[in-house]
């Protein structure tokens, strides 16, 4: 009987991984019986929300969310229990990023003339603080990161740091957002520049820095064995460990 | 004489029209800054091409993590183990029941017979479902790949436009105004080159993540 406990167990957390992955990869749900099982043993679960549900509440065909990215303005639709110490850096999140209205004027002035969906985007940003932001739009719009001017990349930045604690791997910003938090080798021809970077950290307050430090971190932990997990160690290496208490 | 003053004409509509359609370029962002029709609607039908790869609509843009692969495979071999150790106890069983001189000891092992076979049914279940998780895994794992290997492309065709577009700027000097819009529309698409890169970068991370992840 301990070996059938053992093996509910594994199954339990693979279906979740895998359940996970439908939800934003939208794959045919061989998991159902699984995922069932998991759910009838917590009734207080919501139900699944497909990619479907979210369909028609927002605007134009590029306005709209991705159907294989879970609505994240809903996180009780996600089967991910928030872990305390990721609580924790998300209140260090929004003590360090206060919620301040946006505003959108020259957003894309510096770097974004080529950006297609500048003009949109703004529309989002206009008059709204980071936590009122429309989260599924803006993470689904994280090529946004590469073009927007410094001061709006602070300001947008908790909601893609936020992404990255609450969804993890699953994040479809995660890439992006990694790489626009490494500071790049001398030379490096790929990812963000240097002199973008250098403005970035300058632009960010003390309390800010130690926060993007704090996440990559959790983060990381999160995906000891993974890619992802291994470039935020990277992004933290290269610079953000230094933020972190104790460090110097 | 006439088709002299209908050719310095025609020029002057021309260049009239160039200028507007840089004005426009200038005051616009994205495609509609491109200032040439054919450019402009090349990277308006590759915009429209990317945000059907690259958001998600067509399936999914992420594989999460390697790991998840390696847990999958690991819990199916688990599970395959699982029922083949029940197997050997029950065959032990059989074996023992076989050599049992009582009824209560033939009763006993019976039992326990039973209950191996109950938990073979069950695990042999865990297994099935532990075979449906890792196809699961390797379609959406091949679909992402697939879903990437797209979006980067598309993404690559929308900075390619911008770059064709920048290479005919270069050379726009028929009036100092237009010559002056031209070096304004050269320095943006320049500016904006990174952001094109950076963004095909972290897309190729996300396919090499996929492609570490195959089953």
């Amino acid at each position: 009987m301990k070996a059938s406990s053992f093996h509910r167990h594994r199954l339990t957390s693979v279906a979740y991984l895998l359940y996970k992955a439908r939800v934003v990869g939208g794959v045919v749900p061989f998991l159902e019986g699984a995922v069932r099982d998991r759910e009838s043993r917590s009734t207080s679960r919501q139900p699944l929300r497909r990619a479907s549900d979210c369909e028609g509440a927002h605007g134009s065909r590029h306005d709209r969310p991705p159907a294989h990215v879970p609505d994240m303005s809903d996180q009780s639709s996600i089967e991910r229990p928030m872990q305390p110490a990721h609580a924790a850096v998300l209140e260090q999140l929004h003590a360090a990023f206060p919620a301040e209205p946006i505003g959108s004027t020259g957003a894309f002035d510096d770097f974004g003339a080529t950006y297609p969906d500048a003009e949109p985007y703004a529309q989002h940003l206009e008059g709204k603080t980071w936590a009122q932001l429309d989260r599924s739009y803006i993470v689904t719009r994280s090529d946004a990161l590469g073009f927007l001017g410094t001061r709006h990349v602070v300001a947008v930045l908790p909601v893609y740091l936020r992404a990255l604690l609450e969804d993890g791997v699953w994040s479809p910003a995660g890439d992006t957002l990694i790489l626009l938090l490494t500071k790049p080798d001398p030379g490096k021809r790929t990812g963000i520049k240097l002199p973008r970077f250098e403005a970035l950290v300058s632009a960010l307050t003390a309390a800010q820095r130690a926060a993007i430090a704090a996440v990559l971190r959790a983060f990381a932990a999160t995906d000891e064995e993974g890619s992802l997990g291994g470039r935020a160690r990277d992004a933290l290496e290269h610079h953000w460990n230094a933020y972190l208490p104790g460090r110097s | 004489m006439t088709i002299m003053v209908t050719l310095a004409l025609g020029a002057s509509v021309a260049s009239a029209d160039k200028l507007s359609d840089f004005k426009d370029a200038v005051a616009k962002k994205g495609c509609e800054s491109i200032p040439y029709s054919d450019y402009r609607s090349s990277c308006q039908s590759q915009q429209d091409q990317l945000h059907d790869w690259c958001d998600g609509a067509r399936g999914p843009v992420t594989c999460g993590s390697e790991a998840i692969t390696r847990q999958v495979k690991d819990n199916l071999e688990k599970e395959k183990k699982g029922v083949e150790e029940l197997r050997d106890k029950r065959s032990k069983l059989q074996d023992s029941k076989s050599r049992a001189s009582t009824d209560d000891e033939k009763n006993k092992i019976g039992k326990d017979i039973e209950q191996a076979e109950k938990d073979i049914y069950e695990g042999e279940k865990r297994v099935e479902q532990a075979q449906k998780d890792l196809e699961t895994r390797k379609k959406l794992v091949d679909d992402a790949i697939y879903i990437l290997d797209r979006c980067v492309d598309y993404r690559r065709a929308v900075m390619n436009s911008f770059a064709a577009a920048l290479d005919k700027v270069r050379n726009e000097s028929e009036t100092p105004e237009i010559a002056d819009l031209a070096r304004q529309l050269r320095n943006r698409y320049e500016e904006g080159k990174s952001g094109h890169e950076e963004q095909i970068t972290a897309r190729n991370n996300a396919l090499s993540t996929c492609k570490n992840s195959r089953p």
